[in-house]
């Protein structure tokens, strides 16, 4: 007689909670985030471009822009101080896919909603994942209106491209030691088929070339996204060969690689622009 | 006396035999590739000379040509040090990295990628800091473990090791504050790889491994010795300690200039010495020169696999000496049990 009425009260708990849970996450789909960690400094720009700054409360130390806000550091590149994000009280966690699935579990048991973008593959999906984080912060026009004026850029900066003819072979590297390159399924690829050109490697999927299949492919084009000095130590080593297209043409070129390599509207369209002047 | 010159003949047709390997595996390394070449063709480029238009000439020389030579050299050299360093300690185990000193080098390596100076002042301050960073191991272990101008092995083992771990750590710690670039950056220059584009590196490289296996060769009784142990060599007149030191020295600065310039490549100092000990026996007179022969094949024939298998991507090829390397030996040991590979 005395434990009945304690058992149905416990069995009531987890509906209760289930409710409460419930009822929160409503509440929280009502309105649009107030306090947003980003765990990706990518994201972090396009927030800054959605003039949402004031939404963030906590970032990486990779973050450039943080300075210009009282947001808090509370991630590397690797590891997320969880005391530290939960005392900012976020009710929203961005990242990539690049974050590790552990902390995703995490933020998802601590009750923070978490987005997680995977990393785009074209220019397209930049533009979709970039619309859909305004829509989310509630600043759609401004995403609108952004993307629009990147496409129109594009399209300006592509009447320079030649459309018919045949297209050059181009090079595109982002690594040293080991040699890596673009290739397919990725954004920075677009680069490429934009600028009227063709990844040498247009058939492979893991970027670790060897550098005989760069030679033997014979570009007409070579790329050197790299930083520094790295960059133009590696355009002397391709200008020693001088029997390759690219070097017989003069097109061994360097482009910024903060802009080419940061998965961002503004950038992309910067990136391009300067690919295009240079070849054409 | 008999006796001796049979010896002698025996050791060299096993050395013939071991030079006719390495002959074969550069061949085979200058023909084979994203474009195969015809051995003639090669034999003819080579004693002939080629078009320096021709795009097969420039493969092979620009491309595989120096990569065979870094991978003779470091094949050589870490194989040369892993004997020497497994002679003076007594201990089958030990291998030119288990002192730390490819911890010294990686932390030196990710120390100037993390803050960026490979950027500002060129790459090639990246075999400089790792050669730095293996010095300062090197130097530390031996002064940890030399009192009073004695030199205790068993103490050095152990310090060597626990250095190791603190390089580790710190290590880990410097990956866990970089950037997701530079993490890749790190983890690929660990990984190791024979693309070095400084020839005055390969030079250097194979220069030093020749000098070590010459200046080895003064050492011969003294490492001869010290397989029956440190006491009984010095009974036989063996200043063990002097000895020990400069072979300490030797082994690890030819390991250090090899990890800097082609990252950390493991199991050939561990698993070359020990099959040359299981097939030619542990005289150390044909051990050093037979150790150094095979180390160079087995790299230069690993480095074949790690840029054909998944062409045109390139593996790292620590990851093919450790997964080729170490399945042969367990092969070979289970069908050849009865020799000891304890020196």
């Amino acid at each position: 007689m005395y434990r009945l009425p304690f058992f149905q009260l416990r069995s009531a708990i987890p509906g209760l909670c289930l409710f409460l849970i419930m009822f929160s996450i409503f509440n929280a789909k009502a309105q649009s985030p107030q306090r947003i960690i980003s765990l990706a400094p990518s994201l972090t720009k396009n927030l800054y471009l959605l003039e949402s700054e004031d939404l963030l409360v906590g970032c990486t130390n990779y973050c450039h822009l943080q300075s210009e806000t009282d947001a808090e550091v509370v991630a590397s590149a690797m590891k997320v101080n969880f005391e530290k994000a939960v005392v900012l009280k976020p009710d929203l966690v961005i990242t990539t896919d690049l974050t590790e699935a552990k902390i995703i579990d995490t933020f998802k048991k601590l009750g923070v909603e978490i987005l997680v973008y995977p990393n785009p593959t074209s220019f397209e999906e930049i533009c979709t994942q970039f619309i859909h984080l305004g829509e989310t912060v509630g600043k759609k026009e401004i995403a609108d209106g952004i993307i629009e004026d990147a496409k129109d850029r594009i399209s300006v900066i592509r009447k320079k491209v030649p459309e018919n003819g045949v297209k050059q072979k181009l090079f595109m590297q982002i690594g040293s030691n080991p040699l890596f390159a673009v290739v397919p399924e990725t954004f920075m690829n677009d680069y490429i088929t934009l600028s009227g050109t063709e990844n040498i490697y247009s058939e492979i999927e893991i970027g670790s070339v060897t550098k005989e299949s760069v030679l033997i492919r014979n570009p007409d084009i070579i790329v050197v996204v790299l930083m520094g000095l790295m960059g133009s130590e590696e355009k002397a080593r391709w200008e020693e060969f001088e029997n390759l297209s690219a070097v017989k043409k003069k097109q061994v070129f360097m482009i910024n690689a903060d802009n080419a390599c940061s998965p961002t509207p503004l950038t992309f369209v910067v990136a391009l622009e300067e690919l295009i002047e240079l070849i054409y | 006396m008999v006796i001796i010159s049979k010896r002698y003949i025996r050791w060299s047709l096993y050395l013939l035999l071991l030079l006719a390997l390495l002959l074969g595996s550069v061949l085979v390394a200058l023909s084979i590739g994203e474009l195969n070449i015809g051995i003639t063709k090669v034999l003819r480029m080579i004693f002939i000379g080629g078009d320096a238009s021709d795009i097969e000439y420039l493969l092979i020389s620009e491309i595989r040509f120096p990569r065979i030579v870094l991978g003779i050299a470091v094949g050589g050299a870490l194989s040369l040090a892993g004997v020497i360093l497994q002679g003076i300690y007594r201990n089958p185990l030990v291998e030119p990295f288990t002192l730390g000193i490819s911890g010294g080098a990686s932390l030196g390596v990710a120390i100037t990628i993390v803050f960026g100076l490979h950027v500002t002042f060129g790459s090639i301050l990246l075999p400089l800091s790792g050669f730095a960073g293996a010095l300062l191991i090197i130097f530390l272990v031996y002064t940890i473990s030399s009192r009073k101008g004695k030199i205790n092995i068993q103490n050095m083992l152990l310090t060597g090791v626990m250095i190791s771990f603190i390089a580790s750590s710190a290590m880990m710690f410097l990956l866990a504050i970089s950037s997701s670039e530079n993490l890749n950056n790190i983890i690929f220059w660990i990984m190791g790889s024979l693309d070095e584009p400084n020839t005055n590196f390969i030079r250097l490289t194979f220069v030093s491994s020749l000098i070590v296996l010459l200046i080895s060769y003064f050492f011969v009784q003294p490492l001869n010795a010290l397989r029956l142990g440190e006491e009984k060599a010095q009974h036989l007149g063996i200043n063990t300690n002097v000895s020990i030191r400069l072979l300490f020295i030797l082994a690890s600065l030819l390991a250090g200039i090899c990890v800097s310039v082609a990252g950390v490549i493991g199991f050939v100092g561990l698993i070359i010495p020990h099959l040359i000990r299981m097939f030619f026996g542990s005289d150390y007179r044909f051990l050093l020169i037979g150790s150094f022969l095979l180390g160079g094949s087995f790299i230069v024939l690993s480095d074949v696999v790690a840029r054909t298998i998944i062409s045109p991507n390139e593996l790292p090829i620590g990851v093919i000496t450790g997964i080729i390397g170490g399945t042969i030996f367990i092969v070979l040991m289970t069908r050849k049990r009865k020799v000891g590979v304890n020196g």
